[in-house]
């Protein structure tokens, strides 16, 4: 007869005390949370429907100009919603893709983000890897699944447009990313195919670009391994389709200049005045070489930059909008530009004031304030005339501030 | 009418017509609810926490009912969930941070072990032998079921079963460890 075994016991007793403790047994607050989430989800996807629409009805308003003889009386081209068309393939719910914050903190099956490296695959877990946060920094937790950039794809004429990620690892002697695009399967996301991945010792995807047309294309920016002793770093843009077989086919899409690309850090402290909502900056931008910056512009943005004012702040979501008290007027403005030689650094101070009102309203429409914010972030850019590079692949730093 | 009031409407008219849904969740929940919490505390040492991330679990699964709900264990999902946000908290910097400070405590006084002691205990171990400690003891799985889940050898679940019990004999000094399973 063998003896019991005395740990069981002790957990039984556990078990029992524990569930005794769990305080609200009813499921009241997770129905109204479910229904904040799924409203502010709506809202969410309305949001990106209209950014992936604008485009294309910008071009179809363009394209009907330029045939017609009223062409340069033309109005700007304003998009307004279509009527809805019933259930068909192209009906404007079938145009929705969930946004990054649904992908974030959601379980997802991904390839290995550099395929044949088994200690980076025993660190990085990519079976039902949990997304966290990573779009302005690397997470400090390594092997941690981060979220870097979000964007989709139209795949083919009349079909639905489909999640595109840049996701990382930071996986303890460096960071690898991946792009794949994705399927939301309800429980989880899984991997469709994968774009592009870091490659040992070779090219790092850092940066991507998705669009409607040409259709199944991913523009995607890559950088050498960055070697603060180096100074030949080469970065480029490909454009990457699939083939007939679903392997990525890539073309070289263009190279950028690396002239002024140094790595730039920004040191950000936010500090309270003691009074509510009242906050004092300080930023500081440090050069750690390896080549003198010139002409970088200088942006600091907020998320909900209505919570904000005394200082007229882009908005991080929409940086193409400068809330200046009176909708959306301008495109944004750098608050500097700065030439910065290797070891320098340049330290600028704000007061913003928050609308403790906006805010709250803020937090009331969404659920997770811990992704939410308030954030204030700044960046540091170098601009490109290159139109086919896109101008954030040139961001040498950004820090984003999370003030509650 | 605007894209986004359709999709309101849309989902106002799902939640009036769903009155049996909500008593299968609420049953559900009920049935499950304390003892993923058990574990989850038993895993992050904290009941606060551990409510919050249970009741995330539950909200997600909330949100998917009627996929979850068709599955023929929906708890497993629960759990699942729920065990893989606590990882993803446990890693992080301030709740990192005070983890380790409970960590510290390793020493327990006393033959009678009490819940206290037990959490001390199960946080000083290493995180896969905690976690299968607890999915064996507490979510009553069996050493093959834990591997399917984890994705390994029953054999590794052995070992760390055996080396978890090992180490929380000695911190809460249990004398008589039952070798099994």
């Amino acid at each position: 007869m063998s003896n019991p075994d005395p740990l069981a016991a002790v957990f039984t007793d556990y078990t029992d005390d524990t569930s005794a403790e769990v305080r609200d047994g009813s499921t009241d607050r997770l129905w109204r949370k479910a229904k904040r989430r799924r409203i502010g989800r709506v809202a969410v996807a309305s949001a990106a429907a209209l950014a992936l629409l604008v485009p294309a009805g910008w071009l179809l308003a363009n394209t009907a100009g330029a045939d017609g003889p009223e062409a340069a009386e033309e109005p700007p081209p304003v998009w307004t919603a279509p009527a809805p068309e019933g259930n068909g393939p192209n009906t404007r719910s079938d145009m929705l893709v969930k946004g990054y914050e649904t992908l974030v903190g959601a379980v997802v099956d991904l390839p290995s983000f550099i395929p044949g490296n088994d200690e980076v695959d025993e660190i990085c877990q990519v079976d039902d890897a949990v997304v966290v946060p990573g779009w302005v920094e690397v997470p400090d937790e390594e092997g941690a699944v981060f979220l870097r950039e979000y964007t989709s794809l139209v795949p083919a004429m009349d079909a639905a447009p489909i999640p595109v990620a840049l996701l990382g690892c930071d996986y303890g002697d460096g960071t690898a990313f991946q792009v794949v695009t994705l399927a939301d399967e309800g429980d989880q996301w899984s991997t469709i195919a994968q774009y592009a991945h870091t490659e040992a010792d070779g090219a790092v995807p850092l940066e991507i670009t998705g669009s409607d047309e040409p259709f199944g294309e991913i523009k995607v920016g890559f950088a050498e391994r960055y070697d603060p002793e180096a100074n030949d770093l080469d970065y480029w843009f490909e454009t990457i389709t699939l083939d007939a077989a679903g392997d990525p086919v890539s073309t070289p899409a263009g190279d950028l200049d690396v002239e002024g690309f140094s790595d730039l850090n920004i040191d950000l402290a936010a500090m309270a005045t003691g009074e509510a909502g009242v906050w004092d900056f300080t930023a500081t931008i440090r050069n750690d070489g390896p080549r003198d910056a010139t002409g970088y512009e200088v942006y600091m943005c907020a998320l909900w930059s209505q919570t904000f004012t005394e200082v007229g702040l882009t908005d991080c979501i929409n940086h193409e909008c400068v809330d200046t008290g009176d909708g959306c007027p301008s495109n944004r403005e750098p608050v500097a530009v700065i030439d910065l030689p290797v070891g320098e650094s340049v330290t600028y101070e704000w007061t913003v004031v928050m609308d403790l009102d906006q805010w709250q309203a803020y937090i009331d429409s969404i659920d997770d304030a811990a992704l939410a914010g308030p954030l204030f972030e700044i960046t540091a850019e170098k601009p490109t005339e290159d139109r086919t590079i896109p101008r954030s692949f040139t961001r040498a730093a950004m820090f984003a501030e999370f003030l509650l | 009418m605007n894209a986004a009031a359709v999709a309101v409407t849309t989902t106002m008219n799902r939640d009036r017509a769903a009155p049996d849904r909500r008593a299968e969740f609420d049953a559900f929940y009920a049935r499950n609810i304390g003892r993923i919490t058990a574990q989850i505390r038993a895993y992050v040492g904290d009941h606060d926490e551990a409510e919050d991330l249970v009741a995330e679990a539950f909200t997600r699964a909330l949100t998917r009912w009627k996929t979850v709900g068709s599955y023929d264990n929906p708890a497993t999902w629960v759990r699942r969930v729920a065990w893989n946000l606590a990882t993803s908290r446990l890693r992080r910097g301030a709740f990192a941070r005070r983890f380790l400070r409970r960590q510290r405590i390793t020493d327990v006084e006393g033959p009678q072990p009490d819940r206290v002691d037990l959490e001390r205990a199960l946080t000083a171990l290493n995180e896969r032998h905690r976690k299968a400690i607890i999915l064996y003891y507490i979510a009553d799985m069996t050493a093959a079921e834990i591997a399917d889940q984890e994705r390994v050898a029953e054999s590794t679940v052995r070992t760390w079963l055996a080396r978890g019990r090992a180490a929380l004999a000695e911190r809460l000094r249990i004398d008589e460890i039952k070798e099994q399973p």
